[in-house]
């Protein structure tokens, strides 16, 4: 819930805490819903396809002056060229491994370390739950978005991976604390009791019994910890902060505004990557919105009749 | 429990109304009383309209609330058109004609051993509240400063004078410490815009402590100069001044009173907005930091109004981009390795980004070259000749890497294992504008060519003086400001004299003995040449720092409403936004002729 | 045990304050470089040699308690602070922080609050229509694609809508809160200038969060509909609309009121993007600028004033709720 601070973006992970109640056990769950297939391929297809495309177009082709600055989308350059010289498409075939790297690296950390720490927290309960959760509720009243300016602004060579961890270390405790929340519910469930009763260890139990029911839950915060970390990213360097020896899509987007791409009406500069980051951010939200609906299959059928 | 919920909602939107409404009437604007606390009241209740406005879109949005330039709050001061309009110099030094313009002086003399000068002030000058300007502010101003434990801009007026006195109510005369020939260029005018003296009205200021005093109070005429304009009005997002028609320099018959009845310095927001502005003829002005050389042609297209200094380039600022080399760390210590790293550069290159897609501007030397100095450096090509710093190279510089036991492995020049690398700490873009982004990516890709493994660091402006000061870097990207119309400012800055900011950390006994020597000399004087010659000739073999760039930075003026700017075909004095010498310009202004 | 919690819970809102006033301040003073040298050094860079520089530096330092031990400028931060005190701007001495923020805090609240109780509104409405199965499905249709605004951040809407309305048709302003020059023609335009600027920051931030609270909105209906008090309104034969506001909107608004006063306590801390794109002179500008002199005091007031505000929305909603919704326990877990 404290996720806009982070993120300006939505996530429905968020409502899934409340509207999900108690994830079944086991049940067999349709993970072939054309929002799941489709997000999946918006939010895909690009990487593929720039990882593919970068054995047609070589990296020389991103340097400055590799080309007559602002040239117009042509044959020669499908996208153009912007403001010093870069074709713009070589560009984004750069800079959208590195982009989604850096988004999936945080979102993968704060899901991974928010998940272990709410299983624990909410296993256990005791002193290990009141530490998860003093330490994650400080943690969400902390205005994150201005505490990361202050870090990118006095860390001027962050890198990019950097920067994905400090994002990610504002991004566990909320899922944590849904984590958290599940697993108070789950702990309580007779396969659960049954298996503690036949003393099987803590930890296997952790793995083994309650982490399987998890998965749709978690993959739904991890989801929503990619596009929220992507959000931050790219707010930071619209900013002018962040990494600048790595090409991003964000840093592609902050060069053409900055050098003043609206006003001089070099639309193949900065209209690419914005868009580019707008199919992203609704593939993932169809992708969650379809994890959302796996875990809550009545909002599958409202969604569907009438 | 709907109940509890509507009363929330209640609360909330009362709030917000509440909050919303304090948005509407800007708490922060203070208007000044019609003619409170002045004893002439300019405007006679008339808005200016458009036509009758003169708005400057200034780099940063005004702050406001200081008006005292020697309290440590230096740049709202610049912002708010305090400095340039409201304010007024002892003198104005032109860069474009090198001379020192008497204003509020009318001349000065120093003794023989330069060790005294003796000031002579106008008798019909006034403060905006009509008292008498006289040398008892200036005198006040002065020990004031001298006493003080730390007066921002004028440090170096403590460190320089011992005394002051007033001879009579138009002469002053100022003790020095030592024999400083430059004094009255560099200390009393207009020089550059941090640094200058600035007489403050010893009427208002008695009684109060000279440094917490904000002197600024809008409803009682505060901030108070001699200028012709004064401050009325501060809001979030413009400084509006008002003309002062009973102007002393007016009604003494020494100057026009300067056409613009009102003048508005507002941001003019990031390139975009600031393209946008003046295309739309909103502003009449901007410069500095925004709009780039690419954005003046956009809006240049849309308004051909338009003018920048000189066709598409912009006007030279004093400070030209070099890279300061710290030549205490191995190997850069070697002065052959740093002439390998200048060869190493592609200076075209970055004029190209510094500078789309205007005239080439790579830097010879670290000098902005202005008229006076541009000749000396002529004069002494031969210099250049020998030391050709605009010369890419990769041949030569891979001579030199080899001389020195390197052997080029993977791309990279390498000895005894170790490969070459350069710490390159750089300003980021959130430090100094989106180019240096892509000084950043140029830099990187030229030296990886030549065989150079950069480590880049970059960093805001904090982060980078802060790695200056402590030397942890071996290049740096700064500005190298100093002369302006004689060379001894520049050259002295790579001296050991105290307080230089020689963040290189280069040392040549000769060439501070020489550059001492022309510290004693007197601008104009013919052995400066000389000297000139000598203390280059060091400097280019050791090169302590490579010139990248002469930064010429677009000025772009609006002709429609107000012509006359400066131009380099009409160049009365230097277009700046920053400096006092603003007032030289719209002094000269005039309204556009067909009457918009 | 009312007051016990009430109790707990208010302390804890103070460890956060302090935690987040604690880190803030090591972290901008260990960070490189500090206002003072900043400030020099712009001086010596932009003018010639500054003979007594650093004793300037240092005189400054000594001004503002820079060059005592770290761990004393903290007892003294935290005991000024305890007496309300903000301390003075260094870059913009002798300006309190608290006239800066002062000066911000109304345009920050005007801009964001409205937006934020508008797309709640709006938002809500169209969650409920959604989820409502007897809404056409055109217009559901439609609804989903403002949902899709949910997806993307709001400075990605903010851009394209910054060059279609401001540099494509020029008919809004393209960044600032009102106009230079001033208006003339009294105080409806000066009050609809200030709304022509708002009206694309603005507007980003609606088209974002109404889709944001139609998600929530919209989850929440669907477990309503399944609920029996509904099956048994339906069974009396109640007119549609009746159903629709007094049994099913009514029972699933509570949990949206819960989440607009989470995000109004956001509403300060998440103004510093839309206020960097539209130059809008907000405390998020106001952060912006004190990070880049590392003006130390005010960093640091302005972030306490958004902790104090997301941690603020937080406690008060937590010792409300109990008030508006009986069936949650004091305490709860």
């Amino acid at each position: 819930m404290a996720e806009t601070d982070l993120t300006p973006v939505a996530s429905p992970a968020g409502t899934l805490a409340e509207a999900a109640g108690i994830a079944r056990p086991r049940e067999p769950r349709r993970w072939r819903s054309p929002q799941l297939v489709l997000g999946l391929l918006l939010f895909l297809s690009p990487l593929i396809l720039s990882l593919l495309a970068r054995l047609l177009v070589g990296q020389e082709d991103t340097e400055i002056f590799a080309f007559d600055p602002k040239t117009k989308p042509s044959a020669d350059h499908l996208l153009g060229t912007d403001g010093s010289g870069r074709d713009v498409l070589a560009v984004m075939i750069y800079s959208t491994a590195p982009t989604f790297q850096m988004a999936i690296v945080a979102g993968l950390a704060g899901t991974v370390v928010g998940t272990a720490a709410g299983i624990v927290s909410g296993y256990f309960r005791g002193p290990a739950d009141t530490a998860v959760r003093g330490i994650s509720d400080v943690m969400l009243g902390i205005p994150a978005f201005a505490m990361l300016i202050l870090v990118a602004a006095v860390m001027g060579d962050l890198s990019l991976i950097g920067l994905a961890l400090v994002i990610a270390l504002f991004s566990w405790p909320l899922v944590a604390r849904a984590v958290r929340s599940q697993v108070l519910t789950l702990r309580e469930q007779p396969f659960v009791t049954i298996s503690r009763l036949s003393n099987r260890s803590a930890a296997s139990i952790m793995t083994f019994e309650l982490l399987p029911n998890l998965v749709t839950f978690v993959t739904a915060m991890f989801v929503g910890a990619i596009s929220g970390a992507l959000a931050i990213a790219i707010g930071l360097q619209l900013i002018g902060l962040g990494p600048i020896d790595t090409q991003t899509l964000g840093l592609a987007l902050q060069n053409a505004l900055s050098a003043g791409a609206l006003s001089q009406g070099l639309w193949w500069w900065w209209l690419p990557p914005a868009a580019l980051l707008i199919l992203f951010f609704l593939g993932l939200f169809l992708v969650s919105l379809a994890v959302d609906e796996i875990a809550n299959p009545r909002l599958r059928k409202a969604g569907r009749n009438g | 429990m709907i109940g509890a919920a509507v009363l929330l909602i209640v609360l909330v939107v009362v709030i917000v109304s509440v909050a919303g409404g304090g948005g509407d009437d800007d708490t922060s604007t203070t208007r000044a009383a019609s003619g409170g606390g002045t004893a002439t009241s300019s405007d006679s209740g008339r808005e200016a309209g458009r036509a009758e406005t003169l708005v400057l879109g200034q780099y940063r949005a005004p702050t406001g609330k200081i008006g005292n330039p020697y309290v440590q709050a230096s740049d709202a001061l610049v912002s708010d058109g305090l400095h340039e309009l409201v304010y007024e110099a002892l003198f104005y030094v032109n860069y474009q004609t090198g001379r020192t313009e008497p204003w509020l002086a009318t001349g000065y003399e120093y003794s023989d051993d330069n060790r005294t000068v003796t000031l002579r002030l106008r008798d019909d000058v006034r403060w905006a509240d009509g008292t008498p300007f006289s040398s008892r502010d200036v005198v006040y101003t002065m020990e004031q400063i001298l006493k003080a434990r730390a007066p921002f801009r004028a440090a170096n007026i403590q460190g320089a004078v011992r005394s002051i006195r007033a001879l009579s109510p138009t002469e002053v005369q100022i003790d020095l410490r030592a024999p400083n020939p430059r004094f009255v260029d560099s200390e009393l005018s207009s020089y550059v815009y941090t640094a200058n003296f600035i007489p403050l009205p010893e009427h208002v200021f008695r009684g109060e402590d000279f440094e917490t005093f904000a002197f600024y109070d809008l409803a009682r005429g505060l901030p108070m100069g001699t200028g012709p304009y004064r401050l009325t009005e501060v809001t979030a997002s413009a400084a509006t001044l008002q003309r002062d028609d009973d102007w002393w320099a007016a009604r003494a018959g020494f100057s026009e009173l300067p056409a613009p009845r009102r003048v508005v310095y507002t941001s003019p927001g990031p390139e975009d907005s600031a393209v946008a502005g003046l295309e739309s003829s909103q502003l009449d002005y901007a410069g500095q930091s925004v709009p780039s050389v690419a954005g003046f042609i956009a809006a240049r297209e849309r308004n051909p109004k338009l003018v920048n200094w000189d066709g598409d380039l912009g006007w030279l600022d004093p400070c030209p981009f070099a890279l300061t080399i710290n030549t205490t760390r191995r190997p850069w210590d070697d002065a052959e390795l740093r002439w390998a790293l200048n060869a190493s550069l592609d200076k075209e290159q970055f004029s190209r980004l510094f500078n789309t897609p205007g005239e080439p501007t790579a830097a010879r030397t670290t000098f902005p070259e202005y008229p006076q100095l541009s000749a000396l450096i002529d004069e002494n090509e031969d210099l250049l000749a020998t030391y050709p710093t605009l010369d890419h190279d990769l041949e030569r510089a891979a001579q030199i890497f080899e001389s020195k036991g390197y052997r080029r492995e993977n791309g990279v020049w390498t000895k005894d294992g170790e490969p070459l690398s350069l710490a390159l700490n750089l300003f980021s873009p959130a430090a100094l504008g989106p180019v240096w982004g892509d000084a950043a990516q140029l830099l990187n890709q030229q030296l990886r060519e030549a065989g150079i493994a950069v480590d880049l660091q970059p960093g805001d402006f904090n982060t980078v003086a802060a790695t200056r000061a402590d030397g942890r870097f071996d290049a740096q990207s700064w500005f190298e400001c100093g002369s302006v119309t004689d060379p001894w400012a520049t050259l002295n800055r790579y001296t050991h004299a105290p307080g230089n900011d020689n963040a290189g950390r280069w040392r040549n006994a000769e060439y501070d003995r020489l550059v001492a020597q022309m510290g004693e000399l007197t601008p104009g004087d013919p052995r400066i040449g000389e000297l000139y010659a000598q203390a280059m000739e060091i400097w280019l073999r050791e090169l302590p720092v490579i010139p990248l760039n002469q930064r010429p930075t677009p000025i772009v003026m609006n002709q429609t409403y107000w012509e006359n700017w400066p131009t380099a075909d009409n160049g009365y004095t230097q277009p700046a936004p920053f400096g006092m010498n603003f007032h030289q310009v719209i002094t000269r202004l005039q309204p556009a002729g067909d009457g918009q | 045990m009312t007051l016990d919690y009430a109790l707990r819970r208010i302390a804890f809102f103070f460890v956060v304050v302090w935690i987040t006033v604690t880190a803030m301040f090591f972290l901008v003073h260990l960070a490189p470089g500090d206002p003072i040298t900043d400030q020099v050094t712009r001086m010596q860079a932009s003018g010639q040699a500054l003979s007594a520089g650093p004793e300037l530096i240092e005189e400054y330092r000594r001004q503002f308690g820079l060059d005592k031990p770290l761990l004393e400028q903290y007892v003294d931060y935290v005991k000024e602070l305890a007496q309300g005190n903000l301390g003075y701007s260094v870059t913009n001495f002798p300006t309190r922080v608290t006239t800066l923020i002062g000066d911000a805090l109304p345009w920050t609240l005007g801009l964001l609050a409205t937006a934020m109780v508008l797309s709640w509104v709006v938002g809500s409405l169209l969650g409920g229509l959604m989820a409502w199965r007897s809404t056409p499905a055109f217009a559901r249709g439609l609804m989903s694609s403002v949902m899709l605004f949910a997806a993307i951040p709001y400075y990605l809407v903010a851009l394209l809508l910054l060059y279609v309305f401001a540099y494509e048709l020029q008919i809004l302003p393209t960044g600032g809160a009102r106009d230079p020059l001033g208006t003339s023609g009294g105080p409806f335009a000066a009050v609809l200038d200030t709304f022509e600027h708002a009206l694309l920051p603005g507007l980003s931030i609606v088209l974002a969060f109404t889709g944001f609270f139609m998600l929530g909105m919209r989850s929440m209906m669907v477990s309503v509909l399944g609920s029996d008090h509904l099956l048994l309104a339906e069974a009396k034969g109640l007119p549609e609309r009746r159903i629709f506001l007094r049994y099913a909107m009514r029972t699933a608004i509570l949990p949206q009121v819960t989440t607009l006063a989470i995000y109004m306590g956001y509403v300060v801390s998440g103004s510093i993007l839309v206020e960097v794109l539209f130059s809008y002179p907000g405390l998020g500008k106001v952060l912006v600028s004190a990070v880049d002199a590392r003006d130390y005091p005010v960093i640091q007031g302005v972030v306490l004033m958004m902790v104090v505000t997301t941690a603020g929305a937080l406690l008060i909603l937590d010792l409300l709720y109990p008030l508006i919704d009986p069936r949650i326990r004091y305490g709860r877990d």
